[in-house]
């Protein structure tokens, strides 16, 4: 299934472009949102915080340079504003969700946009745009219309990614062509056959999308560096781009065939489309899943419990993303 | 409500328990950050382990833990020449800047010279302080002296004045060290005493037993060294020393046996030991650094028997007797401690524990002040910056 212009795949491409730029000086991005996700490829550009909009109700962790992961920075606007808005002070690259809910815009932070690059997106009908609208009146924002969702950007940001263009539907293979010459290691652009589109192959760190919803959990995963299951066989990972394109999984250390597990997005169970058994482990491979912007994409996985060892945990010790543009 | 200050700590030590001296030292200035409203995250250089312990008990105490698995070479040179080079670990710098660009300190505290390299992923409105703990340059010499083999860190002097030079404020545990430092040209020295709160009053215990005394240390050469030379003068005397001498920590596997001697071992809880002496030893014959088993029993109530060496530091404030070796040590040991004399001894060797423990105090109160004023004057010109 191909992805089209999709407002998640530009705001993922666009930001993680411009924090992986070549000659930026180290900067920290913050996202503003009000549901639970994850950007990896701006986590692998560089220092990246997030400011929920509603309470925070799950951890999950990030990468640190040669030591144990640590969990994110995500402050929930409303429980601690002054984290909230020290964050978004300190941004020199910032990305909002607009919010349409109203507890979560009133928890939206004062910001300013001048002197920082700005990505301001969500549904065109959203109630947040008029308080946002107030917030940045005066600075220099291009607007985008993608498929029923809007687009602010700074105008410095869309010279910087190489005009408008990039950012429009056919600009979109070329923006991933940059993200992927700036961040080899986790985003490959193939061209599919003459004009059926190209294929993007995100490689991400699973500790980078795993989500512990117990101390007890978060500090296994902390301690031992890896995408763990609980000790029921119970996982969750975060999915990235909001659940667009297909994701393989490799789950480790399993001790019998999972083919009765049980994979859920929100209220919807995941057809898994097959499970390859290989001597690293199980290769799971899911359909696209998207989400829609105000739900937690979250995504839980059940594994049999004869497939649990009584002496270890199971893993996800590898995530590909592969999304077809068309 | 404005958002509290943040401090970044940098060591490489298992902070909880702190039952080594330089980890009490560390939490000592941890505590003294957070009581000035500062919120304090850590950056530990995993050198002493991680469990699940010591991950509870740190998320308890710091606003945010990052581990960083140790790489550091920490090569050891011709003639114990060590460099800060080999000893830092490059590995820490980038989850320095991280750490930064996500929390954004306003000071970063490192501790021992060789983490000094640190500073430099913080930009001028980032507060630079560097706890010394001790004097590292030629440290080596104070070994050669006494016929040890060099222990440790040690650096040539220009290396420790390039350490001091980066950091706005070098923190020195002791005044002579302070004085040092500042005799070399530093004028960003400031002296900060390591004092504990008192948690026992200075009172003869209670319990049915003989008058004891105790010795409680690692097993260091130093110590073992020096205590073994206390017992051997105590031996030498013609006269008969009858009172038990309580030995713990991990020296005592290293001290020679000897009548009077009670091997204790390890020890869980210090009030524990310091509960089961009257008045503590300490027979230092060298060593470097503050030695914390000098101040450490006028936590719990209890007198401290020191030579020269032992109360380096702390000697400008030091109201007990103090021996200048333990040849000297013993021969008061014997001579006051013998018969009835024993009680009124310790009687005048309470109130002078108790003179001094007000001085110590007393210097505490004014350095914290000190560096206190100091801090509040550079946040607010790095604010108004």
């Amino acid at each position: 299934m191909s992805v089209k212009y999709d407002i998640g795949l530009l705001v993922e491409l666009a930001a993680a472009a411009l924090a992986s730029r070549p000659g930026a000086a180290p900067g920290l991005a913050v996202v503003v949102q009000k549901a639970h996700r994850t950007h990896p490829l701006l986590e692998a550009a560089g220092a990246t915080a997030y400011v929920q909009l509603r309470p925070v109700l799950h951890q999950d962790f990030h990468l640190t340079p040669g030591g144990q992961p640590v969990l994110k920075g995500r402050v929930a606007a409303a429980g601690d504003p002054e984290s909230a808005a020290d964050l978004v002070s300190r941004a020199s690259l910032l990305v909002m969700q607009v919010p349409d809910e109203a507890a979560a815009v009133a928890a939206m932070p004062e910001l300013e946009a001048a002197g920082r690059l700005c990505l301001f997106h969500g549904p065109a009908r959203a109630a947040g745009w008029a308080r946002l609208s107030r917030q940045v009146r005066g600075a220099e924002l291009t607007p985008i219309e993608v498929s029923g969702a809007r687009l602010l950007i700074s105008r410095e940001a869309v010279d910087l990614l190489g005009g408008r263009q990039m950012l429009m539907p056919h600009g979109l293979p070329d923006l991933a062509a940059r993200v992927a010459r700036q961040l080899p290691q986790h985003l490959q652009v193939e061209l599919l056959h003459p004009g059926q589109g190209v294929r993007l192959r995100m490689r991400i760190d699973p500790l980078q999308l795993v989500a512990a919803g117990t101390d007890t959990l978060a500090h296994n995963i902390t301690k031992e560096g890896r995408a763990l299951f609980n000790t029921r066989g119970l996982g969750a990972l975060t999915l990235p781009v909001d659940g667009r394109g297909s994701l393989q999984l490799l789950v480790r250390n399993v001790r019998d065939r999972i083919d009765h597990l049980t994979v859920a997005v929100g209220d919807a169970v995941v057809p898994v489309q097959r499970i390859d058994y290989t001597e690293f482990g199980a290769v799971l491979t899911l359909p696209p899943t998207p989400v829609a912007a105000d739900r937690d994409a979250l995504m839980f996985l059940s594994l049999p419990p004869r497939a649990v060892p009584r002496d270890g945990f199971c893993d996800v010790g590898g995530v590909t993303q592969t999304l077809d543009l068309a | 409500m404005s958002l509290r200050p943040r401090c970044l700590l940098v060591c490489f030590n298992r902070l909880v328990p702190a039952n080594q001296g330089n980890s009490r030292r560390i939490m000592q200035l941890v505590r003294f950050y957070k009581a000035r409203g500062f919120e304090v995250d850590l950056l530990y250089h995993n050198e002493e382990g991680f469990d699940v312990g010591l991950a509870d008990a740190l998320a308890q105490e710091f606003g945010r833990v990052v581990v960083v698995r140790s790489s550091a070479r920490k090569l050891i040179g011709p003639e114990h020449v060590c460099r800060i080079e080999d000893w830092y670990d490059s590995g820490l710098d980038a989850a320095a800047r991280q750490m930064h660009l996500q929390r954004g300190y306003k000071l970063v505290h490192a501790n021992y010279i060789w983490y000094s390299p640190v500073f430099a992923n913080f930009g001028s409105g980032v507060i630079k302080v560097l706890d010394t703990h001790d004097m590292f340059g030629e440290r080596r010499l104070k070994y050669l002296a006494v016929g040890m083999q060099p222990q440790w860190f040690s650096c040539p002097l220009p290396e420790e004045d390039s350490a001091l030079r980066s950091a706005d404020v070098a923190l020195a545990i002791q005044k002579e060290e302070a004085g040092a430092f500042a005799a070399r040209g530093h004028r960003n020295i400031l002296y900060l005493p390591y004092v504990e709160p008192a948690l026992r009053p200075f009172v003869r215990s209670q319990a049915k037993r003989p008058l004891t005394f105790g010795y409680l240390g690692s097993g260091n050469d130093w110590n073992v060294l020096s205590m073994n030379d206390l017992l051997r003068q105590i031996d030498a005397r013609p006269q008969r020393f009858d009172h038990p001498i309580v030995v713990a920590g991990g020296v005592t596997k290293s001290v020679n046996d000897a009548q009077q001697v009670v091997k204790l071992g390890f020890v869980q809880e210090l009030h524990a030991f310091y509960d089961a002496i009257d008045i503590a030893l300490n027979p230092m014959i060298g060593g470097t650094g503050l030695k914390i088993k000098t101040v450490e029993p006028l936590c719990y109530g209890r007198p401290v028997l020191s030579t020269q060496p032992g109360v380096e530091g702390v000697g400008h404030l030091w109201q007990l007797p103090v021996f200048a070796d333990n040849r000297e040590f013993a021969a008061y040991m014997v001579e006051r401690f013998a018969g009835a004399k024993a009680e009124a001894t310790l009687t005048e060797l309470l109130a002078q524990a108790q003179a001094t423990r007000e001085r110590l105090d007393a210097e505490y109160e004014q350095q914290t002040g000190r560096f206190t004023t100091w801090l509040r004057a550079r946040l607010g010109q790095r604010q108004a910056a």
